[in-house]
């Protein structure tokens, strides 16, 4: 579904991503670890495109189609769906008519969402995330996910700043969601190693310097847990 | 003709005030339930008086609407004409404008003087709003006397060429006026507009904020101007000025003005010509929404936080989302 090939990207001139492979395909669920700064989240504004990340090297795949150069429109019509980890704030649009401007969906349809994600109905008439906690900005980015069907999924550290209830919530959520979508895929930034106890993920990266030093299966959290990342630096080495 | 026009303004619920080519005046539900119309017409002068009284107690809000109706224009082309409002204590009243025009000329002139007189603890909205693309110039005197609150919508969306002039006069204590002002210009509109309030006396406060998007050949100019009077104490006054600029060729001259001639006030002002929100834009570009729509929803953000538009106003946000999607 994924693939991405020898990625270089830049912002304002500094590499950031240096020669990154990526491979995710139909279906599965991937999870990408790492230290802070290793440029995680640039990976996931590059593969949506966001303006002033260069590509200076390398391609992005998506179904087989090349997604670099394309605007973040174009990609998200694709069916690429990104989770922000600060969601930003619009003052003066509320989420119900949000909502009604993201597709044409029944009030009955959003309402049972809500009732889902245990959102109260008067959650919808406050103006979009003003105000909102922590755990409600990132209830509305889980809202907005149902709602436009995407097929591949990134989830910008979802479950930092959550507790454990809503993190239950949202995971059970998305995991219903991929039962039923099954050609869907998931890729997920995280730092917490519990990530696991909610989610099954089929690949686990470590992810330093701006590339993918290590990949393998739910073995890795273990040393990770017992060694930190220095485990991983050092084998790399 | 007659009467559609007539259609038009039957509304049982609202107080119709109506000036039919400049000859014929027809006020619709003259008594209300806790209100009453007296008018006065100077013929010289070309000067109606309208006296609004409290019949009984109640606060209960009156919805006036003073429509100008034209219709097959030919001779004249400036219209001119004086209009006084004067409105009685413990009130609490909508005005809104409304235009209905037919068969009229490009070159018709409006020309119009409003005075608005509000007496004691009254509350009064006003909304400034052309719905053609009309000529105008027109004044507004805004009389306040104590306690008193203004809320002043001026709205420009659709005129020509329009020379405004807005002067409120704080002539008691502990007035309020808030001017919520909305510019959405394109093509060669051509706007000038003065907003001067003068402080006589205490404790008065007085907002101007102003929002304004261009495009095309448009041109503004805007000077807002509070004035503080020697010996007044603990006023406030503040002045926002925010617009967009979408092409090369906008014309714009601000000029926010506060003259203070006391102490012991609180007053700011500032003009911001601002960016869009790249951020925005990129996290609605994510859900699916395109370029030109994602604009579309930061104006009509930016707009509405700016205009604070009361329920009995929605209709505007209508008209301000269709010229919206014009100018992008």
């Amino acid at each position: 579904m994924l693939n991405i090939k020898k990625l270089f990207c830049s912002i304002n001139k500094t590499l950031i991503i240096k020669g990154l492979d990526l491979k995710i395909k139909e279906g599965s669920i991937h999870l990408l670890m790492g230290p802070n700064g290793t440029g995680k989240s640039t990976l996931f504004f590059t593969i949506t495109g966001k303006p002033n990340y260069k590509i200076n090297k390398g391609n992005i795949f998506f179904k087989k189609k090349k997604i670099n150069g394309l605007s973040p429109y174009e990609i998200s019509k694709l069916g690429i769906y990104l989770t922000f980890q600060n969601p930003i704030e619009i003052d003066g649009i509320k989420i119900i008519k949000y909502l009604k401007y993201l597709r044409n969906i029944k009030y009955k349809k959003i309402y049972k969402f809500c009732k889902v994600l245990r959102i109260k109905k008067e959650y919808l008439n406050r103006y979009f995330n003003l105000g909102f906690s922590g755990g409600e900005k990132k209830k509305n980015e889980i809202l907005q996910l149902l709602i436009l069907k995407p097929k591949l999924i990134l989830l910008d550290e979802i479950d930092s700043g959550l507790d454990i209830d809503t993190i239950k919530i949202i995971f059970k959520i998305i995991n219903n969601y991929l039962k039923i979508n099954k050609k869907s895929s998931l890729l997920i930034i995280s730092h917490n190693t519990n990530i696991i106890n909610y989610i099954k993920p089929n690949k686990i990266h470590i992810m330093h310097n701006g590339s993918i030093i290590s990949s393998n299966g739910v073995q890795i959290i273990k040393k990770l847990e017992k060694f930190g990342y220095n485990y991983f630096l050092k084998k790399n080495n | 003709m007659k009467k559609l026009i007539f259609y038009k303004i039957n509304n049982k619920k609202d107080i119709n005030i109506s000036f039919f080519n400049n000859k014929y005046l027809y006020i619709k539900n003259k008594i209300k339930e806790n209100i009453f119309i007296s008018y006065k017409y100077i013929l010289k002068k070309n000067k109606y008086v309208f006296n609004i009284k409290k019949k009984s107690k109640g606060k209960k809000p009156i919805r006036l609407i003073i429509n100008f109706i034209y219709f097959n224009y030919v001779n004249i082309l400036i219209n001119k004409k004086k209009i006084i409002f004067i409105i009685d204590k413990n009130l609490n009243i909508t005005i809104k404008e409304n235009y209905i025009l037919k068969d009229i000329y490009n070159f018709f002139f409006n020309f119009f003087n409003i005075v608005i007189i509000i007496k004691d603890k009254s509350k009064v909205f006003y909304l400034k709003y052309k719905n053609f693309t009309i000529n105008n110039i027109n004044y507004y005197y805004i009389y306040q006397k104590k306690n008193s609150i203004l809320f002043l919508y001026d709205v420009n969306l659709y005129e020509n060429i329009s020379y405004n002039k807005i002067i409120i006069y704080n002539i008691e204590k502990y007035t309020s006026n808030y001017v919520y002002g909305t510019y959405i210009l394109n093509k060669n509109q051509k706007i000038k507009n003065k907003i001067i309030i003068h402080d006589y006396k205490n404790n008065c406060k007085n907002i101007q904020n102003y929002i304004g998007i261009y495009n095309g050949k448009s041109n503004i100019y805007l000077k807002g101007l509070i004035k503080l009077f020697s010996n007044t104490i603990k006023n406030k006054s503040y002045q926002n000025y925010k617009n967009y600029i979408l092409s090369n060729k906008v014309k714009l001259n601000f000029k926010p003005y506060l003259n203070i001639n006391t102490n012991n006030v609180k007053c700011s002002h500032g003009f911001n010509l601002g960016e869009i929100d790249n951020n925005i834009i990129y996290y609605l570009q994510t859900r699916k929404i395109n370029l030109l729509k994602a604009k579309y929803l930061f104006f009509l953000s930016t707009i509405f936080i700016n205009l604070k538009i009361k329920n009995k106003f929605n209709f505007i946000k209508k008209k301000i989302k269709k010229k919206l999607i014009t100018i992008l």
